[in-house]
């Protein structure tokens, strides 16, 4: 991609804008130094890297204004950055700027308000940190802990970004993906203004667990928006209770040929509809063989064993019986759908017991080691997901086998086929469970020229795919939004004229998806 | 699985940490304890040099990059002409070890070892560091990084009433190497002279090499001056394996740490800290305390027996046989323990970084641990917490658990 520069983006104005940066917020919080920006010009996706001109680390919404207001005045573009850790190089500033990394100096969890079940949390809050200061606390009346409606991604990643990146997944099952959670937002425009979404717009009401304020809600657009809109510096989220007590069951085929999509499908659909779950995962072979703490097994047998489907089902509630009434069902459900229970021990094994598996509560809504090791593999992870009905789950996967087949070729001698390097996953079937987030994995080598290419190729590929089979994209990925986002005729022609309006100087992170005319 | 994550083993060329630089998925979870560890937001960050920077470069994400833009073909950054800014980061690392306890087990990369190899890069083009300069000449002059004269090491043994055999004239199974610190280091003296007297109550038949002692060389290795160390670790191998001991004894984390790591394979002895061998003596009973010493404790574990070695438990066993000691710990320990801040040449060269991670050490000994003192097994943790200590002036101590053993045992 070609770089456009901004008609602030020179040399002498450069050292300007530093300068006015450091009065404003701090000389220790600014930095040009080449190295420094260039922790800042790409991420672990395959996505074309470039460097901002500036970096700052804000301490506060105060500060965060005061960046926006010298970008303003000297027309240089402004991007915002949390863990940076999103699938699709969406923080990687296109046309250079100002980087607003928003993680470091602004992580602090503001308040847990057992009275209204919510907690307000700094942009930085990390997932892992989310949990703990909501997990030390109980609900009052029943006894039982609290949690926030978390995905199944790192510990260390901003809780803040996921709910405005549209985070969901296997684990939010009960609770829907994260923005449903939002109650109120404080935001940064592109004119520095402050913006506050939710009941709190309204002065002197606090926190009231509503997600919506008086009128039309205007905060939906903020979601999922990449930072065009301006910047979050602060979320009001629900906490839930937890259930007591839970139980993880594993389900792998009968027969794996037969029909093995569709009787996947079948399973996820039927737990979903009968509200018997508190997580459903389709995982692949190739994820869990990853995942396997023990340098030396053979991850290409590990995968084999476990085939291409392994369903990873959670069943919780407040007391044994209700468990076991629970797991029976979903049993006998499974059973009908030509799937058996796999003896935990003996998939544990692998993963040296079941404690290590990494799907307990605490572990997978804050990954730490355990289920990092899914990013290990040989060389980065990948990711791509969309969000088709489930029925049609079974044919996108085939295609997606297909592509695999034509495009993708392992360099590493120790990951050699496709099973250890590949797979589908079906990430979160959505309430009652008509839809699914179908994920594809692939691992690749980014220090190969020739892996890179095969993998450009199938990102590229994986988005006609899903066009293909009328399945939206789950969130914004660098590169699909140049696709999605012009179907959506009218719809599209009202994002631009907002942007428009917002931002007439086109600052706010410009060119990560399509909003304007002069889009490259 | 090997739990001290290669650390500080078969550190190699820059060069050849370019594909693992790649590899980072800069997911930050090495910045932090493990993720699974957290229960409160105050103790979370456990990447000394990224706490106090802030800035990516700092952690160890932004460390790979920089690694992946200086090993790129062409070079991504000037390798010709790196700021300063971009030195401090380089050199504001103290080889704490946490990120690569993190990353080994998830991803199997080795960040801190990296890490060392870049400095050593940087040392090649662009030098030593100035304020490392003299650290160097003196290992070199005088073996020990003090500029201390070699005649003056052995000086803290006047005030024993007892001798200490001379290993390099006499034979013993057990060689006491005391290293540079509790040698020359007035307030550090007093874990050498508590060593030796322990060791010598439970009737422990043990040498010293005395003024021939020389630096194991940890210093120079960590800051990055690798050629030299490894010429310079050669003529120590020499000398200790013509000694025919069974048994290095040691009560520095960071001699300990060089000995077993960066010696790996070429020593004919084993090297013990002596805190294992204190809990196998208080198991056996060889030890008897006599003296109630009525204190709140809480232990802080040096980077470099803790992670690197992975003795946690014999320190905490031994103050737990202690009289009159209230022990507590802090939040971020054993393998998630937070560096002092002052490893890998950092206390020399950005003094001020160091005590501030130590005054946030102190900190986390007070309101977590509610501790009046804060003992370690590591002279050099002891001298930054114990500068730290003295600045705030609110009554924390710092001790060695050798000066404790020693007390109770009286
Ligand atoms: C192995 C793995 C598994 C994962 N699994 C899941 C999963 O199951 N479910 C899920 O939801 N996610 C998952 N993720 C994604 C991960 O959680 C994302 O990193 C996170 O949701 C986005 O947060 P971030 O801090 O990384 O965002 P960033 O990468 O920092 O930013 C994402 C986008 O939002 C913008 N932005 C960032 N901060 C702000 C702000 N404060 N205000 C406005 N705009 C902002 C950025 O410019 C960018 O366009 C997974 C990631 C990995 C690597
Ligand atoms: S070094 Fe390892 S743990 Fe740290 S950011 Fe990179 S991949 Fe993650
Ligand atoms: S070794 Fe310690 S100080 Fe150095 S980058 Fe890793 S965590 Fe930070």
């Amino acid at each position: 991609m070609d770089i456009v520069s901004n008609p602030g983006i020179n040399s002498e104005n450069i050292e300007a804008v530093v300068e006015k940066l450091k009065n404003a917020i701090g000389d220790k919080w600014v930095s040009k130094d080449p190295a420094v920006l260039a922790a800042y010009s790409r991420d672990f996706t395959i996505s074309p890297g470039n460097w901002p001109n500036v970096v700052v680390l804000p301490g506060s919404t105060e500060d965060v204004q005061k960046i926006i207001k010298i970008a303003n005045e000297n027309v240089i573009p402004v991007v915002p950055m949390s863990s940076g850790f999103n699938h699709g190089g969406m923080c990687i500033p296109r046309r250079g700027g100002i980087m607003v990394d928003l993680l470091k100096r602004m992580d602090k969890v503001i308040d847990v308000d057992e009275e209204s079940m919510t907690i307000t949390i700094q942009s930085g809050v990390r997932n892992a940190v989310t949990y703990a200061e909501v997990n030390r606390r109980f609900a009052e009346d029943s006894g039982r802990k609290l949690t926030a409606c978390l995905p199944l991604t790192m510990g260390s990643a901003s809780t803040l970004a996921n709910y405005v990146a549209r985070g969901g997944g296997a684990t939010l099952l009960r609770h829907g993906n994260t923005p449903e959670s939002i109650v109120n937002m404080t935001w940064v425009l592109p004119d520095g203004e402050v913006l506050k979404t939710g009941p709190s717009a309204i002065p002197n009401v606090g926190v009231i667990p509503q997600p919506f304020g008086l009128g039309p809600d205007i905060a939906g657009m903020l979601i999922n928006a990449s930072g065009i809109f301006g910047m979050c510096t602060e979320m009001t989220i629900k906490i839930f209770p937890e259930p007591k007590i839970e139980e993880l069951m594993v389900f792998d085929l009968e027969d794996p040929e037969d029909n093995a999509f569709e009787n996947v499908i079948e399973f996820v659909y039927r737990v979903c509809r009968e509200d018997i779950c508190e997580m459903v995962y389709k995982a692949h072979g190739g994820t869990m063989a990853n995942a396997s703490p023990d340098p030396e097994v053979n991850r290409e047998d590990l995968a084999e064993s476990m085939g291409e489907h392994i369903l990873l089902a959670v069943v919780a509630g407040d007391s044994e019986e209700e468990i076991v009434c629970k797991a029976e069902r979903v049993e006998k459900i499974a059973i009908e759908c030509g799937l058996y229970k796999v003896l935990l021990e003996m998939f544990a094994e692998a993963f040296g017991g079941v404690e290590k598996l990494g799907f307990a509560r605490g572990m997978r809504t804050r990954i730490g080691t355990e289920l990092g090791r899914v990013m290990g593999g040989k060389g980065s992870f990948q990711w791509m997901a969309c969000c088709p009905k489930l029925e049609k789950i079974p044919a996108i996967a085939r295609d997606y086998d297909q592509l695999l087949e034509k495009y993708w070729k392992p360099t590493d001698p120790n990951y050699p086929r496709k099973r250890t390097m590949a797979g589908t996953a079906i990430q979160g079937p959505f309430q009652f469970g008509r839809m699914g987030t179908l994920e594809y994995d692939f691992w690749w080598d980014p220090g190969n020229v020739e892996n890179v290419k095969r993998a450009t190729q199938m990102i590229k590929k994986g988005v006609e795919l899903d066009l293909k089979h009328g399945a939206p994209l789950w969130r914004n990925m660098y590169d699909h939004g140049e696709t999605h986002l012009p179907m959506l005729g009218s719809y599209f022609d009202l994002l631009k004229k907002t942007k428009k309006e917002f931002d007439p100087n086109n600052l706010m992170h410009p060119d990560i998806i399509p909003c304007t005319d002069d889009y490259i | 699985m090997d739990y001290n994550a290669k650390l500080a083993r078969n550190v190699k060329p820059l060069m050849e940490y370019r594909n693992d630089a790649w590899k980072c998925v800069r997911c930050g979870l090495c910045r932090m304890v493990d993720a699974q560890t957290i229960v409160d937001q105050e103790y979370v960050d456990n990447c000394p040099a990224g706490i106090l920077n802030k800035f990516e470069l700092f952690y160890p994400a932004g460390r790979q990059e920089l690694i992946r833009c200086l090993t790129a073909e062409p070079p991504e950054i000037d390798i010709d002409d790196l700021s300063d800014e971009t030195l401090n980061a380089i050199f504001t690392c103290t080889g704490c070890g946490n990120c690569q306890l993190i990353c080994n087990e998830m991803k199997g990369l080795e960040p801190t070892n990296a890490f060392q190899a870049l400095k050593a890069w940087a040392i090649e083009r662009y030098g030593l560091k100035k304020e490392h300069h003299n650290l160097i000449q003196s290992i070199l002059n005088y073996d020990n990084p003090w500029m201390a004269p070699r005649s003056t090491r052995s000086r803290w043994t006047r005030k024993l009433d007892f001798n200490i055999k001379d290993a390099s004239k006499e034979k013993v199974d057990i060689l006491y190497f005391p290293g540079c610190n509790a040698s020359y280091v007035p307030e550090i003296n007093l874990t050498a002279l508590a060593t030796a007297k322990v060791l010598h109550s439970a009737g422990i038949d043990f040498g010293m090499l005395g003024q021939k002692e020389r630096c194991c060389g940890s210093t120079a290795f960590r800051i990055g001056a690798v050629e030299m160390f490894e010429a310079y670790k050669e003529e120590n191998i020499k000398q200790l394996n013509s000694l025919g001991i069974k048994t290095m004894v040691t009560a520095c984390a960071g001699c300990h740490s060089t000995f077993s790591h960066n010696y790996a394979g070429r020593l004919d002895f084993e090297v013990v800290h002596v805190v294992e061998y204190l809990e196998r003596m208080i198991a056996d009973g060889q030890i008897e305390f006599k003296n109630d010493l009525n204190l709140k404790v809480t232990y802080h574990d040096p980077c470099h027996i803790g992670r690197y070695s992975s003795i946690y438990d014999a320190p905490r066993k031994v103050l737990e046989a202690l009289p009159g000691v209230q022990f507590k710990e802090m939040k971020r320990i054993r393998e998630n323990s937070l560096c002092c801040g002052s490893g890998g040449g950092v206390k020399t060269a950005y003094g001020d970084m160091a005590l501030t991670m130590a005054g946030q050490r102190l900190d986390e000994a007070r309101d977590f641990a509610d501790a009046d003192v804060v003992v370690s097994c590591c002279p050099f943790c002891e001298i930054n917490l114990g500068e730290a200590a003295k600045a705030r002036d609110d009554g924390m101590k710092v001790l060695d658990l050798l000066e404790l053993v020693d007390d109770a045992m009286r």
